[in-house]
């Protein structure tokens, strides 16, 4: 396959490694050093999209992350990659490419219609024509993403691979241009950690395509003595391929890093903690704006030398150049090197007296001065254009036939990360441009992306930059001098926002801010006379900025534009907010290798693997996995619950309660702590006594609760929710080191270090007994709701006695690494019990049966312990928090939720946790709503369904009959009980 | 039926589904010791150097430092260190006696922590993209230590004078959540896992 328009020599592509790759399924060849948009034009591809909403054909315009048209899809199936750039995909062997719209194909595509609908599909088309009927978006949806999307995502998982990387330096330098690398040379000779980044293959940024001289060295030369410096230096890291897309507060970045070489990995997310950032992006060259400014064959000027240059493609035979500075005078210098022909250049200053314009000239280049072009013609791609004189009566003076225009507006320094780390630009009327103000992190910018355009100046200021950032973290920098370049003469820029307005045909054409986007200068026009006036209201109605580009090549066009239509000033305009990520970044990066097994953590307690032996399914609460039941062959949910139950009340079960928050509290100071935390009277428990205790928010509310046991004078064992566990540590913490510093407590989790078998049933204390417990188990030695330190299976534990069942039950502490032994060991001596073991949901109905509460399932955060009916454990002798909001209008006020039990009339159905508890049989609206059921079990040993929840003034409803609606519907009648169903007395408890 | 033995490493079904590969020509490498006790010390108001002298213990220098060698000390907090000593070893006499000066506050809490040791090139690379602290050898360098998150899980992290050696201690529970991260993470680069049979240590 020829390359036509590949030249014959020159560029930094590797003319030895051919590659073979398609487009829109026609094989092409490039050679590896291509971009995917450089190979496109050497193969005379000139239209490769067509655009957003009038389907124009469109052609690649840039060369880097500001290309607005060569939008493409590459890969296949799962590794389909949407809306890439094809000026940022780095040509493989076998790479497939698509354009994203065009249809039936992108060079005869039906939507071009939309083209001559211009008037209906202007601005505020969409709001327009959906926000007044609703239903009309929901039947057009698939047909305008169709005709107007982008890329189209695989549909199943990424199959890619993704890492993160964490990284520290003294200093990044973002850019790896003359600047960047001036600064990366400084501020490691001074000693500094460096970290270079850079988005390209190869550094070099602007001197990939530079044939000046630096130190008395062609440009190549200097740059590959500089590349081969810094990688021999041990305390710097290169980073090609890599993106600086986010800057974040503290000097923290993220950088996005493709990777080639190891196939494993695709994509790599860097999170990098900088102390000092040098900025050198670089900067981005202007559109201009003129009538059928968008015709393929319109380029950036930069981009053309660019091509040239670097990738040994001529895009063209016959050049025009339109500029209003000195730089767009390179392009027609390139283009003249190798070959072509320029028909002029035209350049809307009068007076043109610089370096480059007399080098172009010298050549034999015709320059019109006080000119521009007024519109340009052709059909699929460029014909020719019409120039008119800049201070324009309207009336073009000649045609000019050419096939590409290099236009350049002048330079927007990338002030993105700037922007993004919080600080403000400046306009700067001299290059018309923004540039960074002052540095509001840790930053300084440098070379173009400072608003300083020569070669010789951006390496000097990188030099400088790198020095200042390595003194500042503390570095003596070296007496190294900045690297030089020729001094260059350059005229100033003048700003030309648009062209004048013309007469004829070109006034009806359209003229293009935002390529991508398809708006055009009517359309920022329209949004005016609409009354829109702030940028960020005009960016949202336009579209101006909006998509992959970000409007990194028309913007500043568009604010300016909007600025001559207000009468204001550009900087009273101002930009729109720069947010990252500057340029796209894959989810596959940002989720990294935190993707299925390693999702989150998953925590196993040590009885886990007996579990799985076991057949448990299990429950994820928290991070925990707990046993939810133990089904037996033939078994569901519901039977071997209901035979968990029987066997727990009828002899005993066996429960791993491990996951429970456990925490150390100690110190002289630990009662008086804790009496602070807990409502109840704490200094009332006597050494080795255990207590129920409810943890309140400062609002009064229910937080947590859990049994806690006085171990000591100075030392409580405190059990917290499993899912509060980590919640309340902090919480405790949080009171000690900031409101209570003076007390002397200390607080350490015992989470991991102890296990938790639950016994309980009438015959739990057997099976203590046959484990061999050292302590006298009868009931007057070991009462309920104390704890003892103990032997089973000669191992040292701590006993307690307490229950969530409403049994005679215990729990068994032991050391986790013994838990598993001891467990066996448990089920080995209970056999002749017939011990069952039993899952999280039969410790819910057993615990329901009690009318025990779950904090986080029958609490919601708005939940008093008044309203759950425990006032018997709150003290009246002593403050704790929470206490006071008890006492507020709202806590006390008549008709709060209270809890209280259900029972289905028809002792069958068990109602849907989460019904609405209302009166009456009617639903007709307004119904309100009395209250809802948050539990709700069939209960084995009593024989019917309970249910609990919070009710509108529950306490006295006891009795009342009620309809439970649930979500889907089902209606159940209900009488409403007190909420304990089983053993009201506690007598089996204390057994 | 074999008697199991008493205790159990949260490790266990981990190592066993474990497929070691690279073995001696690994890049890293991840022991997982057993065999260790652990103790958390509690000191506040008190010149704790002279204390742990008393109790003849390693006082590291420095917060987020650590010292010893059989038994190591590592600085938590402003007033917490964790001890960490061989199993059966002669552990201070305060611990064995359960009586630590006052007012010294002691937990005991083996069995609830896992430790690991990585070494290999491959190491320090490794937890620098699960770990956000800077792992440079020139800033975590000989005797420090950090409480810090690898992925998502608390780690205590502790390096060594040799710069390929970190040894990481995890609640057990995270154990196996960490053990899978170091494998799939550290895939590419051939990791290869080992039980050390009893805790040694300097190893």
């Amino acid at each position: 396959m020829s390359q036509a328009f590949r030249l014959p020599v020159g560029g930094r592509i590797r003319r030895d490694e051919p590659l073979e790759f398609t487009f829109n399924g026609r094989t092409l060849s490039g050679f590896a050093g291509d971009t995917l948009a450089s190979a496109l034009l050497a193969n005379g591809c000139r239209v490769v999209g067509r655009s957003f909403k009038y389907h124009r054909p469109r052609g690649i315009m840039a060369a880097g992350a500001e290309e607005p048209n060569a939008i493409v899809q590459v890969g296949r199936g799962q590794h389909a990659e949407p809306n890439l750039k094809a000026t940022q995909v780095e040509l493989q062997a076998g790479l497939e490419a698509r354009s994203v719209r065009g249809w039936p194909s992108v060079n005869f595509d039906l939507g071009r219609i939309n083209d001559r609908l211009g008037g209906v599909l202007a601005a505020g088309f969409y709001y327009k024509t959906f926000m007044s009927s609703a239903g009309s978006w929901h039947r057009s949806e698939r047909f305008i993403r169709r005709a107007a999307g982008l890329g189209w995502a695989p549909t199943g998982s990424d199959p890619d691979r993704y890492e993160s990387r964490n990284a520290h330096c003294d200093v990044l330098v973002v850019g790896a241009g003359p600047a960047g690398l001036s600064a990366a040379r400084s501020a490691a000779l001074a000693g500094a950690r460096v970290l270079l980044v850079d988005d390209q293959p190869e550094l070099g940024g602007a001197l990939l395509a530079c044939r000046d001289t630096i130190d008395r060295m062609p440009a190549k030369d200097w740059l590959a003595a500089q590349a081969a410096f810094l990688e021999a230096q041990p305390r710097v890291r290169v980073l090609r391929r890599c993106t600086a897309f986010g800057y974040h507060d503290h000097n923290f970045l993220s950088l996005v890093q493709h990777d080639l070489t190891d196939h494993a990995v695709v994509q790599r997310l860097w999170r990098v903690r900088a102390k000092q950032v040098v900025l050198a992006q670089g900067a981005f060259e202007r559109s201009l704006v003129f009538p059928n400014n968008d015709l393929p064959g319109v380029m950036l000027a930069s981009a053309v030398s660019t091509y040239i240059r670097r990738y040994a493609v001529r895009p063209g035979c016959q050049l025009v150049v339109f500029t209003n500075n000195d730089s767009g005078y390179q392009a027609a210098i390139d283009w003249l090197e190798a070959g072509g022909q320029v028909e002029a250049i035209v350049d809307c200053r009068d007076d043109v007296r610089g370096d480059l314009p007399r080098t172009a000239q010298s050549m034999g280049a015709r320059i019109l001065t006080g000119t521009v072009v007024a519109g340009a013609r052709g059909r699929s791609g460029l014909r020719s254009v019409e120039v008119a004189p800049a201070a324009g009566s309207g009336v073009a003076r000649q045609k000019l036939q050419c096939d590409v225009l290099a236009m350049s507006g002048g330079w927007n320094p990338a002030v993105h990360l700037h922007s993004q780390s919080g600080g403000r630009n400046q306009w700067q009327p001299e290059p018309a441009c923004f540039t960074p103000g002052n540095p509001v992190q840790a930053a300084v910018s440098a070379g173009a992306c400072n608003g300083v355009f020569g070669l010789r100046e951006c390496l000097a200021q990188g030099h400088q930059a790198g020095q200042e950032a390595a003194r500042r973290w503390g570095f003596e920098p070296a007496f190294d001098e900045a690297s030089e370049a020729p001094a260059m003469q350059s005229g100033a820029l003048m700003p030309l926002w648009r062209v004048p307005e013309m007469r004829g045909r070109l006034a009806a054409s359209k003229q293009f801010i935002d390529y991508q986007n398809d708006t055009t200068l009517s359309d920022l026009r329209l949004a005016l006379r609409e009354g829109f006036e702030h940028i960020e209201h005009i960016k949202r109605y336009t579209a101006l900025g909006f998509g992959t580009d970000q409007g990194k090549m028309g913007n500043i066009n568009g604010m300016a534009l909007v600025a001559e239509g207000l009468g204001k000033t550009i900087p009273e305009v101002g930009t729109t907010t720069f947010r990252p990520p500057f340029t796209p970044v894959r989810f596959g990066a940002c989720a990294g290798g935190d993707v299925g097994d390693l999702y989150e953590p998953v925590r196993k307690t040590p009885l886990h693997e007996w579990q799985v032996e076991n057949g448990a399914p299990f429950e994820v609460v928290g991070q925990w996995l707990r046993a939810h039941y133990y089904p037996h062959e033939g078994e569901d949910l519901e039977t071997a619950v209901c035979r968990e139950c029987l066997a727990t009340r009828a002899s005993v079960g066996i429960m791993d309660a491990s996951t429970l928050g456990k925490i150390d509290v100690s110190g002289p100071d630990a009662e008086t702590f804790l009496e602070r935390l807990y409502t109840h009277d704490i200094a009332r428990m006597s050494v080795g006594r255990c207590a129920y205790g409810v943890m309140l928010g400062e609002d009064g509310m229910v937080m947590d609760d859990g049994v806690m046991a006085r171990l000591g004078p100075e030392r409580f064992y405190v059990t917290t929710t499993t899912g509060g566990a980590a919640n309340v540590l902090s919480w405790m913490e949080l009171w000690l080191q900031t409101e209570w510093p003076d007390l002397q407590v200390r607080l350490t989790s015992l989470t991991e270090t102890w296990s938790t078998i639950a016994l309980a049933g009438p015959n739990s204390r057997q099976v203590l007994r046959a484990m061999g417990c050292d302590v006298d188990l009868e009931p007057e030695a070991f009462p309920f709701m104390t704890t003892r330190t103990a032997r089973l299976e000669n191992e040292p534990v701590r006993l307690f006695r307490i229950s969530f069942s409403g049994e005679l039950a215990y729990e068994i502490n032991v050391r986790s690494d013994r838990a598993d032994f001891m467990w066996r060991r448990a089920m080995a001596a209970g056999a002749a019990f017939g011990i069952t073991p039993y899952g999280t949901e039969t410790m819910h109905v057993l615990r329901a049966e009690k009318g025990f509460i779950i904090v986080g399932q029958d609490t919601d955060g708005s939940v008093t312990p008044v309203d759950l009916g425990m006032n018997w454990m709150m003290s009246k002798s002593k403050d704790y928090i929470g206490r006071r909001s008890l006492a507020r209008p709202d806590c006390v006020r008549p008709g709060r939720k209270q809890w209280v039990g259900f029972r289905s009339l028809d002792d069958r159905t068990v109602v849907r946790e989460g019904s609405q508890l209302v009166q009456g049989d009617t639903l007709e609206p307004p119904v309100p709503l009395l209250g809802h059921v948050s539990s709700s079990y069939f209960s084995a040993c009593l024989g019917y369904p309970i249910a609990l929840g919070l009710l509108n003034d529950g306490k006295r409803r006891h009795g009342e009959e009620l309809l439970a609606v649930d979500a889907g519907g089902g209606r159940t009648r209900v009488r409403v009980v007190a909420p304990v169903f089983y053993d009201p007395e506690g007598e089996r408890q204390h057994a | 039926m074999p008697e199991r033995p008493r205790d159990t490493h949260a490790l266990d079904a981990f190592m066993k589904g474990f497929s070691a590969t690279g073995g001696g020509s690994a890049e890293a490498r991840v022991l997982v010791h057993q065999g260790f006790s652990v103790h958390n010390l509690r000191l506040r108001g008190q010149d704790h150097a002279q204390a742990f002298a008393r109790c003849g213990l390693p006082a590291p220098p420095a917060n987020n430092e650590w010292a010893g060698d059989d038994e190591t000390l590592y600085w938590l907090g402003p007033d917490e260190w964790l001890l960490v000593c061989p199993e059966g070893m002669a552990t201070p006499d305060f611990i064995a006696s359960g009586a630590p000066p006052e007012p010294m506050t002691v937990n005991d809490l083996t069995g609830g922590w896992v430790m690991l040791t990585l070494s290999g090139p491959g190491a320090r690379p490794l937890l620098e993209r699960g770990c956000t602290i800077d792992l440079n050898p020139a800033v975590m360098g000989e005797g420090h230590c950090a409480q810090t998150l690898l992925a998502k899980s608390p780690v205590l992290l502790a390096t060594h004078a040799d710069p390929e050696r970190v040894t990481l201690l995890v609640r057990r529970s995270f154990a196996e959540y960490v053990a899978l991260w170091l494998a799939h993470t550290g895939e590419p680069c051939h990791i290869a896992f080992a039980f050390q049979a009893r805790h040694a240590a300097g190893s």
